[in-house]
């Protein structure tokens, strides 16, 4: 949920000098960050560490933290995106995409859990592989549910250089899972 | 793929309009996504190491002070432990007015059980409001005083005086008063129900002051100690004349003619001489002072109490070791020292050892002695000796950085930034010192010899600690305090952290001890009209009981149980119940489900045996049920089969909706020189007015004669009963207790509460 722009405004100006306000804005942006970032790595070990990383960083530069009119999250996310690339730059993900859907959450609507485990983690390998701005467009519009809008403030890009991500992104999911040939010569 | 179904992103349906193999790869990868819950332990970790690393001026700068209270004002934690971040709840009203926009209301605590309690409750509207209104239409319960700011559109209610912890509120808006400056009404109240967390309540803005008492006039300079019997006694104490009172040093027979001679420290170190010279005066809790010798160098009574040894000037330039009973009678010259002494302790009942600087002698009853240890030349002056004799402190000889001597091993280590502040507890297992080699100076502790050394955080982190004393068991702590502006106070705190007990500022005072147990302090207040011998009780200091108390391992079930009671996540823990019932005893079954808390009011010694104790369980408000409900229990513990306490009745009335008006949530006891203190809190800001009309304690039902007094800052009235009888009291408060609205207890409320004498 997101926090009424007014109240978050005022939390993160308090959080710039009182622990107890950045605090709140931890409790609230913890769950969302953290799943983020591990949908990204799938490891739960890295997603921790990335994690951690990823408020520490917030924490010592939220003093010149300027609200720019987007959510305080879109903030977050863009530590966040670079703190995953830094951690790929650091090594390569080491974890199976089979572990990663067997903690898939239960909650999550049956139609989704029927999913394949193998299928789905040969898609979300596919992925894995996009280059890097393609990549993190793909897992915030498809693992977080934003907006292209939200996506593009958190990337720097106009919605229309977001859209061409995702779509070149799709294209090289299809492509990487071999589809593309299927669906070729279908027709 | 019928996986495919039931998801729709208007997004990626317009962008692959034209491209449906995409759009069905989209939603593949879509329902594929790995998903997974953060570890909540991570989660507080790392929450923990933040806000930390915040306070610290990691990033979000500014540190918040507060305040904190000791034991006395603990509140038992039975809340949920560990329990899920609840989302915090929008609000949403739909207002009277259609040409006027959606009124909506958030609070971050809604829903959430575990509030610290130094939170001020925030109120964000989603456009302005009419103030007067929205504040004149707020109701907290339980009571407290608030006062009320706006921030934009946010309303920020300030307790007065903290929240109180491990308790449920619910503020509420009515309705009519929700008026927007448009005009704009709403369609229904706001609830906000929420818990505190079950940590002790930060202390009040200013912690309680002490009360000092005038002893006596004291010559320039001397030390203080406590005797065996509670007495102060001072060096240098000078016996007013029987026909005033005044401060102005009109001198008895026990003050000799002024003359420059040299006065020790607590620590025994000699100051440049005083020019009101006094004797050994002992001042009794009850009865006038007596001079029970000349005036020391040094002193020091036995670890039994039985015996005062003393070093007296000689008249040659050396010292002359004397003891005698505590009350200075039988005095017993058991050796001299060719140079001045000036500091001695007793390594047992039997043997003293003493120092002159720079070599440690010792000498026992029987007047026996042993060859002194001289520290190497220009290691540094000995100057002060733990109680027990293993340890002794050595200045540095320039600098900082003096060392802790082990005495018989011959081995020392340096405590950081040491100078000449140093102090040992009563038993010699615990040394406090300043370090002088940080800016400000710092207050550190250790135990002695451990080498861990703690830092003790002060009230103003800006301000120099000096004239450090310890208690017996190194406990606590007490030391002067001065601000960068040199206003300076006297700080009485625990150890290892620093939380302080009370403060006295400004203050002008030297030569602080502690007694045995810490719940007294003593002190020279220097003031133009001369030198005074000052005591004070220490409030929430910890007490010394003589008397029965509860057993430990019979505590230990009892909260163990209740807490059980309480669960998680609103289920009761039944192993644990089962596992600490007696034999019979069906506790499962009569715990109420969805319990979020539970108050330990007072616990007891019932005659027929065992420990018996008053218990509130509660159910915290929600969005559903916007009233706290509580039900009673006494629950009674008995030893088992194997020796362990076991509970052998547990019997909750049923849960019902928590009155309107206070409630106790605590009743403790202490006993010291006499005097019970019994310490009843409260959930809500009393009408101090009220108070000790409506308290009566009540022994084998006769009334005791005590008194009451409320102090708003930590809601609870302390209750003093003198010469009470040892066992069970029956706390008895009437109806006519009032909150600050005028809101009284719905029923009067009785409990039972041990006592020691």
């Amino acid at each position: 949920m997101t926090l009424p722009r007014a109240y978050e405004d005022q939390l993160v100006e308090r959080a710039k000098q009182d622990a107890d306000a950045f605090g709140e804005l931890y409790d609230h942006y913890f769950g969302q960050i953290y799943r983020f970032v591990f949908s990204r790595l799938r490891d739960q070990e890295a997603a921790e560490d990335v994690t951690s990383e990823v408020f520490f960083k917030a924490l010592r530069a939220i003093g010149r933290y300027k609200p720019s009119g987007h959510p305080f999250s879109a903030w977050l996310y863009q530590i966040s995106v670079n703190a995953i690339n830094d951690h790929y730059r650091s090594r390569k993900p080491t974890s199976s995409l089979d572990s990663a859907i067997a903690v898939a959450d239960p909650a999550r609507p049956v139609d989704d859990r029927v999913v394949d485990s193998a299928e789905a983690a040969r898609v979300w390998a596919a992925i894995d592989d996009l280059p890097p701005q393609q990549r993190a467009a793909m897992t915030l519009k498809l693992g977080e549910d934003l907006k292209l809008a939200q996506i593009g403030e958190i990337l720097g890009k106009s919605e229309g250089a977001v859209k061409l991500l995702i779509h070149r992104g799709m294209i090289g999911v299809r492509l990487r899972l071999g589809v593309v040939v299927a669906v070729e010569e279908q027709r | 793929m019928s996986w495919m179904g039931g998801w729709l992103d208007p997004e990626l349906e317009d962008l692959f309009q034209n491209e449906p193999e995409l759009l069905e790869t989209a939603k593949q990868v879509r329902a594929a996504r790995p998903r997974i819950e953060p570890d909540s332990r991570l989660q507080n970790r790392l929450r923990a190491q933040l806000v930390a690393e915040a306070s610290r001026g990691g990033g979000a700068r500014g540190l918040r002070r507060w305040w904190r209270l000791g034991p006395a004002h603990f509140a038992w934690g039975g809340a949920v432990v560990g329990a899920a971040l609840i989302t915090a709840t929008v609000l949403t009203f739909i207002s009277n007015n259609p040409a006027d926009q959606t009124v909506t209301a958030f609070s971050q605590l809604t829903a959430q059980h575990s509030v610290s309690p130094d939170q001020v409750i925030t109120v964000a509207f989603n456009q302005p409001m009419d103030h007067q209104a929205v504040e004149a239409g707020v109701h907290i319960q339980p009571a407290i005083k608030v006062a009320f700011s706006w921030k934009d559109n946010n309303l920020v209610i300030s307790p007065a005086y903290h929240l109180s912890a491990n308790t449920p509120y619910t503020v509420t808006i009515a309705r009519t008063a929700i008026r927007a400056a448009s005009g704009a009404t709403a369609a229904a109240p706001i609830n906000i129900p929420f818990g505190t967390a079950p940590t002790p309540a930060p202390g009040p803005v200013a912690p309680p002051s002490l009360n000092p008492t005038v002893l006596g006039v004291n010559g320039t300079g001397g030390s203080l100690l406590f005797a065996p019997d509670g007495s102060v006694v001072s060096t240098v104490g000078v016996l007013a004349a029987p026909a005033t009172n005044s401060l102005s040093p009109s001198i008895t027979a026990a003050a000799a003619t002024p003359t420059a001679s040299q006065t020790p420290t607590p620590e025994g170190v000699i100051t440049q001489g005083p020019e009101v010279p006094g004797a050994l005066v002992e001042y009794p809790s009850v009865g006038a002072p007596s001079r029970i010798g000349p005036s020391p160098s040094a002193v020091a009574f036995s670890p039994n109490g039985r015996y005062l040894a003393r070093a007296v000037d000689d008249g040659n330039g050396g010292s002359r070791i004397v003891t005698s009973q505590s009350n200075g009678a039988q005095p017993d010259r058991l050796t001299d020292s060719a140079t001045p002494v000036t500091a001695l302790t007793w390594s047992s009942n039997d043997r003293i050892i003493y120092t002159d600087g720079t070599s440690i002698s010792s000498v026992d009853l029987s007047h026996a002695t042993t060859p002194p240890y001289t520290l190497p030349s220009g290691s540094g002056t000995i100057i002060a000796l733990a109680q027990g004799g293993a340890y002794a402190y050595v200045s540095p000889p320039a600098g900082t950085g003096g060392a802790l001597l082990n005495i018989s091993a011959r081995t020392d280590q340096v405590l950081q930034g040491a100078v000449t502040d140093v102090a040992f507890s009563g038993d010699g297992k615990t040394v406090a010192w300043v370090d002088e080699s940080s800016h400000p100076a710092r207050l550190l502790s250790e135990s002695v010899g451990q080498s861990t050394q703690a830092v003790v955080s002060l009230p103003d982190p800006t301000a120099t600690p000096s004239d450090v004393t310890l208690d017996k068991s190194g406990d606590e702590v007490a030391y002067m305090s001065t601000d960068p502006a040199g206003v300076a106070g006297l700080v009485v705190a625990q150890l290892p952290g620093g939380t302080v007990l009370a403060l006295q500022s400004p203050a002008n005072a030297s030569q602080l001890t502690l007694s045995a147990g810490g719940d007294q302090i003593a002190f020279i207040s220097n003031t133009t009209a001369g030198a005074s011998i000052e005591q004070a009780t220490v409030p929430g200091s910890r007490t010394q009981p003589t008397g029965p108390t509860i057993p430990a391992d019979a505590n230990k079930t009892l909260q163990r149980f209740v807490q059980a009671q309480v669960g998680q996540n609103g289920h009761p823990d039944l192993g644990t119940l089962s596992a600490l019932s007696a034999a019979g005893v069906d506790a499962t079954s009569a715990t109420p489900q969805g319990l979020t808390r539970a108050y330990i009011i007072s616990a007891y010694l019932p005659q027929q045996g065992g420990v018996g104790a008053s218990i509130e369980l509660i159910v915290d408000p929600n969005a559903q049920h916007t009233t706290a409900m509580v039900a009673s229990e006494t629950i009674l513990l008995a030893k088992g089969p194997n020796g362990d306490y076991l509970v052998t009745s547990a019997l909750p009335s049923p849960l019902h909706d928590e009155s309107a008006g206070p409630h106790v949530v605590r009743v403790s006891s202490n006993t010291a020189g006499g005097v019970t203190t019994l310490v009843v809190s409260f959930d809500s800001d009393l009408d101090p007015n009220s108070v000790a009309a409506a308290i009566s304690v009540l022994s084998q039902g006769r009334t005791l004669n005590s008194t009451a007094v409320y102090y708003a800052d930590t809601r609870s009235a302390t209750v003093t009963i003198s010469n009470a009888p040892a066992g069970t009291l029956t706390l008895d408060i009437a109806t006519t207790l009032a909150d600050f609205k005028g809101q009284t207890l719905t029923q009067s409320f009785m409990t039972n509460v041990e006592t020691s004498s």
